[in-house]
């Protein structure tokens, strides 16, 4: 029983089913097809695919779902158009998309059916067989940079390098261009390719850029350079070029369809949105400049350039300026332009020369000249030879280094007395007047040379004199309170003189040891042992008795021979200092070198 | 005690004789050698044989500026101007120095408005700088001997009238005396080193940072005067006279 049901039930839906797809419920009946112009083709021609729905309620026609098409790249589309036709009461509308699609491949491909679904209905159309056959002329090579290709991505950017590796200093010119699939209204650069090691040189680009159409990867994008760049690197090695990143109002697609779609397209009522689309980076193989063949006055200079030089007088008089100017023209980085150094003859000032420079930037051209202006001002008179200036510098097309040179210049200079006005900018008058001057004769005398640094000042002499008046200034202390000592105590001052004075008699008596009349030696040294002894106890000379200076010394403990000797000593003196004649010279050394022994050996006690 | 003071006035004269005489024969040849190829217009010669004297450690005002004459000569501004301040510094009221200066300093690629400086300040560097370092050294020993020996005179001498005029003059030289002191100690750098430099290079970027990938800030060129101000490795931080600082290569630069 189940078995005969199910048979049923199955012939049932068969011969159901060519209803099921063809017709609706509500009677109105939807026929959806696709198809194509042709179905073979070669490689470089187009191939035009139409989905076309008719009947039901155009209104609600919903978007339709195209296969994935590998071997195919949609150029354009899809375009749509729509009839509505209303025939003997009934309704009848139609609605196609048209679709220009390129082979990517030869062989036979199959383009699987499209699918709509509309009124919970899935409608699917046929699948076409198409043959493609290749073409007779040569596929574009640059589909094949496929890194670049931003592929399924509806904007992108490329940077096109114009070489792959480049001398140190030779330009690099790299072009940044926009891909788009997408309407874009505007767009704006947010970070500039940062690039470590390179100067770089920015080429203008027009305000509006030129719009292309090109064809990547089997699809059709809109196209526009908007960055070109001509970088010099100033380092050999692997150089890294960071990525561009531009900002882009880009239409948004419209979430649904309807009649009023093509008002809804102005620009003005789009949704858009605002999207960061990121070049990629680049790395830059930079080679160094060979060392083989360099010029020994290159200065890194790479391109092609030349040279040339002219004076604005042929004669001048002596002090008058003349102008040289040397021009370095051609292809390169010419703000990086270094002129050797210029040997210019003895006899003629030179200032420092006024530089100016003018560069044009073109895509995958750069270049322009640069200007050195010298003024001159000859100080001698004679016939003067201005040798030619040679510049040397690397040409990265031949691959090796070239020098190119200026004629040599004669300037005759002659005798002149009026001192005319240049104008060298920035300077005052006065001091343009002053630049006619030359500078003041060398000095001749008074050269006193000094050892260099401090070791010349801080000499034995300079020492010397900052500490010999210390010392005295020390010493002047000292005798100041010794004076002061001295004035407050007599008696002090008397024992602490008492030694030298009677040293000071003894020797005035030495002198006198060969006077005839002896009495004058004797009494010499009778006072300076009376007077030592006075000195020493403060008492006065006159006052001074035998008797009480014998207890004196006594009291003092003074040794009782000494004493002893003392005496006889002063007895001796007075003896011979009132009987003349009588002692010989032996005898008075004998007493004056007594007297001395005695001074020293009570000093001792006293 | 006699003995040694006796001694050391026989030295005085001997002491006193100028270390000026005491350097090598050699050295007044190659001066005479320097000065007869500078008026003969051979000034690259001029240049090595000052240039020779100098490599033996001697130095002088005139040498300086014979030297910097030289250079001039030859077209290197940036030496001459180097030699010419150091010159200065040894003939600060010279105006043949200052004149060749002057003209030297047009030639630079620089023109750098000085900032204005106080009033205090302007008076005390027209002081300082009217005599060299070695005047002042001369200017202080003079005042501290004159002041030593007022002072001894002061310390013997028991009149009070003339003790009275006494303090009013050691008073002030005392004080004379403190600030040649003063002076010579800043000369010799004893309160930090604020040295002075010329470029040497026709033209050198001024960067932010000790280090050769710093921000370029600003160009300077060949002959002009900076302050040094700081020294890490290899790179000076310099100021101009107009305020502007940053870092240059050491070798860029020589101190004068």
């Amino acid at each position: 029983m189940k078995k005969i049901l199910g048979k049923i039930f199955i012939s049932f839906l068969i011969l159901i089913s060519p209803f099921y797809f063809q017709s609706t419920s509500e009677g109105d009946e939807i026929e959806f097809k696709a198809y194509v112009d042709k179905t073979a083709l070669n490689l470089d021609e187009k191939l035009t695919f139409t989905v076309e729905i008719s009947g039901g309620d155009i209104d609600f026609f919903p978007e339709i779902e195209l296969p994935p098409l590998d071997k195919f790249a949609i150029i354009s589309g899809p375009s749509k158009s729509s009839s509505f036709q209303w025939i003997n009461g009934k309704t009848f509308s139609s609605k196609t998309y048209t679709y220009v699609l390129a082979p990517l491949e030869k062989g036979t491909h199959t383009i699987n059916p499209v699918i709509m679904r509309y009124k919970n209905r899935v409608y699917r159309s046929d699948p076409i067989t198409i043959a493609v056959t290749d073409s007779g002329v040569k596929r574009r090579k640059n589909r094949k940079v496929k890194p670049y290709t931003g592929k399924g991505r509806e904007i992108f950017i490329r940077v096109l390098p114009d070489k792959n590796t480049v001398y140190k200093g030779e330009p690099l010119f790299l072009t940044y261009k926009l891909f788009t699939g997408v309407s874009v209204y505007n767009y704006a650069i947010k970070k500039m390719p940062g690039a470590v090691g390179f100067w770089t040189e920015e080429i203008p680009t027009p305000p509006s850029p030129v719009i292309k159409d090109e064809i990547i990867g089997g699809r059709r994008y809109s196209t526009a350079i908007i960055k070109e760049l001509a970088l010099f690197p100033t380092q050999s090695g692997t150089l890294y070029v960071e990525p561009l990143i531009i900002e882009c109002e880009v239409k948004l697609p419209p979430r649904r369809r309807s009649i009023f779609d093509d008002f809804f397209s102005d620009p003005f009522f789009s949704r858009t949105t605002v999207k960061e689309v990121i070049s990629p980076s680049i790395n830059v193989e930079v080679k160094p400049l060979p060392l083989k063949g360099r010029p020994e006055n290159f200065t890194g200079s790479v391109g092609e350039f030349r040279i040339k030089s002219e004076i604005d007088q042929k004669e001048v008089s002596v002090n008058e300026a003349v102008t040289l100017k040397i021009t370095l023209q051609g292809k390169g980085n010419i703000a990086a332009l270094n002129l050797p150094e210029i040997e210019f003859p003895e006899g003629i000032d030179v200032f420092e020369p006024k530089i100016s420079q003018s560069i044009y930037r073109r895509s995958g051209d750069i270049g322009g000249r640069k200007e050195y202006e010298y003024v001159l001002i000859p100080r001698i008179t004679g016939e003067m030879r201005l040798e030619p200036v040679r510049f040397s510098f690397f040409n990265p097309l031949l691959e090796r280094y070239e020098t190119v040179q200026t004629d040599p210049l004669e300037l005759n200079v002659l005798k002149g007395e009026n001192l005319p006005y240049v104008a060298v900018p920035g300077l005052s008058k006065e001091e343009v007047e002053m630049l006619n001057r030359d500078i003041l004769f060398i000095k001749k005398d008074d050269f006193s040379l000094r050892r260099t640094g401090y070791s010349s000042v801080f000499t034995f002499k300079y020492l010397f004199a900052l500490f010999f008046p210390f010392t005295l200034l020390i010493g002047a202390i000292f005798l100041r309170s010794y004076l002061d000592r001295m004035s407050r105590n007599v008696a002090y001052a008397r024992r602490k003189r008492a030694s030298q004075r009677a040293r000071k008699r003894l020797k005035r008596a030495s002198r006198m040891i060969s006077h005839d009349p002896s009495f004058q030696f004797y009494g010499e040294i009778s006072r300076a042992l009376l007077g030592y002894i006075s000195d020493k106890f403060n008492i006065s000379e006159t006052g001074a008795v035998m008797d009480s200076i014998e207890e004196k010394l006594r009291s003092k403990g003074v040794d009782e021979d000494l004493v002893m000797e003392y005496r006889s000593c002063v007895e001796q003196c007075d003896l011979g200092r009132f009987s003349p004649g009588e002692s010989g010279r032996g005898n008075k050394w004998e007493i004056l070198k007594t007297s001395n022994r005695v001074i020293e050996e009570l000093e001792k006690y006293l | 005690m006699p003995k040694i003071f006796k001694f050391l006035f026989l030295l005085l004269p001997l002491l006193l004789l100028s270390n000026q005489l005491l350097y090598p024969f050699e050295l007044e040849i190659y001066l005479k050698q320097g000065n007869i190829s500078y008026e003969d217009g051979k000034f690259k010669q001029a240049v090595e044989f000052y240039e020779k004297i100098i490599e033996k450690g001697f130095e002088s005002g005139a040498l300086y500026y014979n030297l910097g004459n030289a250079y001039y000569k030859i077209g290197n501004i940036g030496k001459s101007i180097l030699y010419y301040e150091k010159s200065l510094k040894f003939l600060p009221r010279d105006e043949d120095v200052k004149f060749n200066l002057k003209l030297a300093k047009l030639r630079t690629a620089d023109k750098i408005q000085p900032t204005p400086r106080f009033i205090a300040d302007r008076v005390i560097h027209s002081v300082t700088g009217f005599f060299n370092l070695y005047e002042w050294i001369t200017i202080s020993l003079v005042f501290y001997i004159l002041s030593i020996t007022l002072t001894i005179v002061y310390i013997l001498y028991t009149g009070n009238k003339i003790r009275m005029i006494l303090k009013y003059i050691i008073i002030p030289s005392v004080l004379i005396f403190s600030i040649a002191i003063f002076v010579v100690a800043g000369k010799a750098g004893i309160f930090g080193q604020k040295s002075r430099a010329i470029i040497m290079e026709k033209e050198i970027a001024v960067v932010s940072a000790p280090n050769s990938s710093a921000t370029q800030l600003f160009l300077i060129h060949e002959g002009t005067k900076v302050e040094v101000r700081e020294k890490d490795n290899n790179w000076f931080k310099i100021k101009l006279e107009d305020g502007k600082s940053g870092w240059i290569p050491a070798n860029s630069l020589e101190i004068i």
